[in-house]
Formats: structure tokens, sequence, C-alpha cells
């Protein structure tokens, strides 16, 4: 199905020719739309920066075929361009890569090395995935040599989803599942690194005996966060679960009006989460 | 225990306060205390106004980078990464490291100056500090970790007893401070970008950042965190007067001269008492060793940040590894460098010293650039007023970078 594998920063750069071979610009990015669709993800734009004229971006829909990196422009195409992006619509260059990749808990794991592009039989590229591993890096900076195969680590497309509106940061997925596998102490290393909003979303899912002993498992600040942040309803329910001394001795840390020293800070959220846009796009 | 609206507020306070002070309080290292001792020693009270524009320039960067580390939720470093690419990114963390491993060598040479003012040898003191913070880091948490080094930069008060302890003239040193005079020499033009120099260190900006990244501090706290860069920086000002003035008030009253803060600690026994000197020779161990800890803590954060892994003290071992691991080699060169008979060790000093001047300079204008950037900055982004400010900030670093290049090309 897939024609051949290329790499982001390598297409970045290229120049971008006319029909007839004259030179239009250079390519400095690609974009692609964050719709919802649980299709394949293609690129869907190029920026195309020409000297003493502004950027422009240009429909793939322009590009007759792509020849050794080098995209080919159908003729006239320029006539048809735009200049703003769709609210939906992500530089690949400017808003994935370098970008800081962090599991499902907010472990950051790595940044974005790469984009992988795959191409098709019909010119579509398509977005298959990052890749994460330093060699990407060693291999950016000149350093090829140094590293074996260049996909080695690649995350695929559809396990990621960007946590803002401009990509500050690619997190991976994780089925529900996995957090509903995790015992006691997991369960309360996980609340323990996440921000509040999320440690409340985790606990509200569980059974309320497994949540209790959660928040006993973790430490007092952590427990007395995430048990606040809760409705008032929720949060009773949870101290219920937990044996006569662990009940007491929460209801009435409860009770006292909230310590502010030795709080605990959120971890890094100050963007709001776009976690619909990439979960699971393939179904 | 029930607290009042009042008493909320300073429990906020205190929650937040820690990256500000930290950052702030160890620009006063033992470059640091040097440079003040000599602008004391050579220049008496007159050139007392540069620190109170070392203060500003503290200020105004300590707080953007405080405000891009919480906005972000990243450290410079992956930031420069993110928006400049690789290459730009990797150029400056490479620089970064051999400065703050070369910085870090000074910290060390501080502690064993600072021990042997007390007969105690370097032999002993510096693999004895570098275990200390290795350990303190490695072993605490994230808030037992800030207390410590907070209790340490208590030591700084030191400094402030050392000044009082000196008997200065307060009018002298007060019209030193707030009318700016300048001796049109070269060693004067030295001195005065010394000073600057000190004071904002590429190595403190990124641990700022890195430090208010991992102390998880929020949008909604960035009010208080201003209060806490305000604090850590007049601090670091005001420490810096009263070695001045300590110095000014003896030293340059009867025309000693010196080279380093151990020099001071010695030549001011016969002058201003016992209790002065050994004062000011506890707050040199203590200024070294709260630098020895940052600096190596800023390095890693950096690393960490360039790559992508975790970089955080709550964290084990096993979960971020290449942190730790960069901790631990930065302090073990360090240490090792120090204490390495027939190391040019001065060679190393003045290099480092020239290279964290020369990388300052990007690293502004890089931080104004990230500043501006609304799709990473958002409603935080800095308009054209903050862009005057901090473009008149690195204006001024940029001119006394360039005097200090030239003095040092062409005496």
């Amino acid at each position: 199905m897939l024609a051949g594998v290329l790499l982001l920063s390598r297409v970045i750069g290229a120049q971008v020719v006319s029909g007839d071979g004259a030179a239009v610009g250079r390519l400095t990015d690609l974009t692609v739309r964050l719709d919802g669709d649980s299709g394949p993800r293609l690129v869907a734009r190029l920026l195309v920066v020409r000297s003493g004229a502004p950027a422009v971006l240009l429909s793939w829909d322009a590009v007759h075929n792509v020849h050794c990196g080098r995209p080919v422009l159908v003729a006239g195409v320029l006539g048809s361009r735009g200049d703003q992006l769709h609210d939906d619509e992500i530089l690949l260059g400017r808003d994935v890569l370098d970008t800081q990749v962090v599991d499902v808990a907010g472990q950051r794991l790595a940044r974005v090395a790469d984009v992988v592009l795959a191409r098709r039989p019909d010119t579509r590229l398509e977005v298959v995935g990052v890749e994460v591993g330093f060699g990407g890096v060693l291999r950016r900076l000149g350093l090829g040599r140094l590293v074996g195969r260049p996909t080695e680590d690649v995350v695929a497309w559809s396990d990621l989803h960007l946590t803002s509106e401009r990509g500050h940061a690619v997190q991976l997925s994780a089925p529900r599942a996995a957090v509903h596998r995790l015992d006691a102490r997991g369960l309360a290393a996980l609340v323990s690194r996440v921000d509040t909003e999320s440690a409340t979303e985790i606990l509200a899912v569980e059974e309320p005996g497994l949540a209790a002993q959660a928040v006993t498992s973790a430490s007092p600040e952590v427990g007395e966060r995430v048990l606040r942040a809760m409705p008032a309803a929720l949060a009773a329910r949870i101290v219920a679960a937990m044996s006569r001394e662990h009940a007491g001795r929460w209801r009435a840390r409860l009770a006292r009006r909230p310590r502010l020293w030795g709080r605990r800070f959120l971890r890094s959220r100050v963007w709001p989460h776009r976690r619909h846009l990439f979960r699971n796009p393939r179904g | 225990m029930r607290l009042g609206r009042g008493g909320a507020r300073w429990a906020a306070l205190l929650a937040v306060l820690g990256p500000g002070l930290l950052a702030g309080l160890s620009d006063d290292d033992p470059a640091g205390i040097t440079t003040y001792s000599v602008l004391g020693a050579d220049h008496g009270y007159q050139l007392l106004w540069v620190l109170l524009l070392s203060t500003i320039a503290l200020v105004v960067f300590h707080g953007l980078a405080a405000r891009m580390g919480v906005v972000t939720g990243q450290g410079l470093i992956g930031l420069v990464r993110q928006r400049y690419g690789v290459r730009v990114g990797g150029a400056v963390l490479a620089a970064l490291v051999v400065a703050n491993i070369g910085t870090t060598c000074a910290e060390f040479a501080g502690i064993a100056a600072g021990f042997e003012l007390f007969g105690i040898s370097r032999y002993l003191s510096v693999p004895f500090a570098a275990a200390a913070v290795s350990l303190l880091v490695l072993r605490g948490s994230f808030h037992r970790v800030e207390r410590l080094l907070l209790l340490v930069s208590t030591v700084f008060l030191a400094y402030i007893v050392s000044g009082f302890l000196a008997r200065p003239d307060w009018g002298a040193a007060l019209h030193g401070t707030v009318v700016p005079t300048m001796p049109m020499t070269g060693e004067a033009v030295a001195i005065v970008t010394a000073t600057l120099g000190t004071t904002l260190a590429p190595w403190g900006l990124s641990f700022m950042q890195s430090y208010a990244v991992d102390k998880k501090l929020r949008t909604e706290d960035l009010p208080l965190e201003r209060v806490d860069v305000i604090t850590g920086a007049v601090l670091t000002g005001v420490i810096g007067f009263f070695v001045v003035v300590a110095c000014a008030a003896t030293l340059h009253r009867d025309g000693l001269r010196v080279t380093d803060a151990a020099d001071a600690a010695v030549a001011l026994q016969p002058l201003a008492g016992e209790a002065a000197a050994v004062l000011f020779g506890i707050g040199l161990i203590g200024a070294s060793f709260l630098a020895a800890s940052i600096l190596p803590l800023s390095t890693a954060y950096s690393v960490c940040e360039y790559a992508g892994v975790e970089a955080a003290l709550d964290d084990p071992y096993a979960e971020a590894r290449t942190f730790y691991t960069t901790y631990g080699v930065v302090t073990l060169v360090g240490a090792v460098v120090v204490l390495t008979p027939d190391v040019p060790l001065v060679t190393i000093l003045v290099g480092t010293q020239v290279l964290n001047a020369v990388l300052l300079v990007p690293l502004l204008i890089a931080m104004v650039g990230l500043a501006r950037d609304r799709d990473l900055m958002g409603s935080f982004a800095t308009g054209r007023a903050g862009t005057l400010v901090y473009g008149l900030t690195t204006g001024a670093v940029v001119v006394c970078v360039a005097t200090l290049g030239l003095t040092v090309l062409f005496g």
C-alpha cells in the first residue's frame, strides 16, 4: 500500500518546482488537519517560502508528484494559494517536530526527533508516526553515520494526541483499561504524578474500595488535594470505604480548613487538553 | 490550625517561595563574592550603583524565566530546541554544559579556599562537599532538597553581619548606590561589566525556569512567584552590597588590594576584627556549597530538557537516570579538577567566565523571542512594553559583554 517512507526533516528545505522545472520556492513546513476523521492522517497543505514574496500555503492537490524529496507542482497553482491556517490545522515542523512526548501519566519520555511520512500511490503523503529515539537527533545534527536505521523508535500517529492547541506536548494515549489494571500502590503513584483534574477522574471511575486504598497509600497531601477536588458525595463514598481508623482520620482532615503549606502543585497543565482529536482516530 | 485571610496568603507565599530565592542567591557564588570584594577594595563605595542595575536585570530575566517555565511546562533548553531547532538547541546545550562544568570547578575551588581559611585541607573538604551535595539530591525529595538549600542560604546573613562589623560610612554607601559615577579606566570598566556578568548567568536562567517546572507551579501562582523572584534578586543585591561595603570600609580605606574572596577574608581580620573575617569565610563556604549544588542541578535539568526525558527531584533514579547521571558526572568532574595538582585552574575559570558572558547574549535574545511567541505563551506572551523592557536590559548586557571583550582583548 505504502510506496515509501520520508522523514519530515529531510523534506523541509527541499526546493519546490513547477511542472516545467522552474523553481517556485522552498518547502518550509507541511500541515495536517485535526478534523477527527478516523481515516489516515494526510498532509493537507505545503508552506512554501519564495524569495522576495510572502510565504504561501498550497494545497497538496497542487502537487503533481514528489521527485527525490522535491515536490513538483502542477501548473498555475499559485493563483489558488492561501495564507491562513484553519482552526484545526497544525504545522508539522512548527507544532510537532522537537515537541515534548509525555506518557499518559505525564511522565516525560523524549522529544519528537522526526515526523515519519509515507508516500502513497496517489502522490498523497500520510503521517504515520513520530520518531523519538536519539538517533534521529544525531542524524539531524549531521552525525547520521553514528546511527543505524533511521526509524527504529517510531510511535504510531494513532497512539498520540496533542495536549494543546499548538502541540506543546505530544502525549501517548493509553487505553483506560491500563489504568484499571493498576493495584492500589500503582494507582497511588499515578494520582501523585498527574494533575488534580486527571487524578479525580481516575479515582472517580474506580471501585470505591480500591480508590480508598490508593488515597491511603499516597502521601497525605496528595490524598487531601484529590479528595477536596472531588464532589463531596464521591469523596465521602471513598472515605466510607476505608477502615474505620483511616476513615475517622480522613474525615477530621477534610473537615479542617485546607493547609496551604506543603501542598503539591499541579505537574504542568496550563493549556487546554484536546484529547478527543487524536484519540484512536482509526477506531 | 485555623488560618485567617492574611495567614493563608502568607502560607501560599511560603509554598511558592524557592525558585527565585535559590536562583538569585546562588548567583552570589565565589566568583560573585570575589568580584564584589574587588569592587569594594579597589573603588570603595563609588561603584555600588552597579549592584542596583544588576538587581534590576536579575528581576527582569529571572521573572521571565519563571513565567516561561510555568506557562509552557518546559525548561529553557527544551524550548530553545522546540522553537529554534535541534542544531541551535544542541549548540547552546554544549556551550552551557562546558561553561557549567567550568563554573562547578570554581564553586569547588571556593569550598577548598573557604575551608583552608580554617586550616582544613582541600583533600578533605572537597570530597566531603561533593558527596554531601550528591547525597542531598539523590536521597532527598523535592521539598526536602529545597528546604535544605534554603537553610544553607541563611549563611549569607554572615556577610550582612560582617558588613556591619566593618563600621562603614553609611552616607557614602547610600550616595554610591543611588548616584552613578564612573572612573574612566580600563580596570573600572572591567569590574563593572564583571559585576553585571557574574549576577546574570546562563546557568541561573536555565535553573530558574526548570526549577519552576519541577516545583509544578501554576499560572495562578505567578503573582506570588514574582514576589519570590523579587525577594531573591533584592537579597542577592543586598548581600553584594554588604560585601562591597565591608571591603570598602576596611581594605579600600587602607589601600589594600585583594585577588579573591578568601584573600579578602584574611585581609579583613586585622581591620574589622576576628569575627568579621570568620563570618566572611563562613559565608564563602556556604555560598560555594549552595552554588555547587545548583550548578550540577541546572546542567542536569538542561540535558534532560534537550533530550525530553524526565527531570524531577521527586523521581527515583530508575525513572530519571539521565538526570541523576548528569548531576553525578558534573559534580565529580568539578571536584576532581580542583583536587588534581598542576591543573591550570585560573585558565579554566577565566575561560568559563568568557564562555558564560558569550553564551548569555544569544540566550537572552532567544528568551525574548520565546516570550513574544503567542503560539507558545498564549495570553502570557510579552507585549510591546514588555519587549521594550527586555530589549533595553538585553542591550545593556550586550554593551557590557562587548566592553568586557574589548577590555580583555586590548587591555
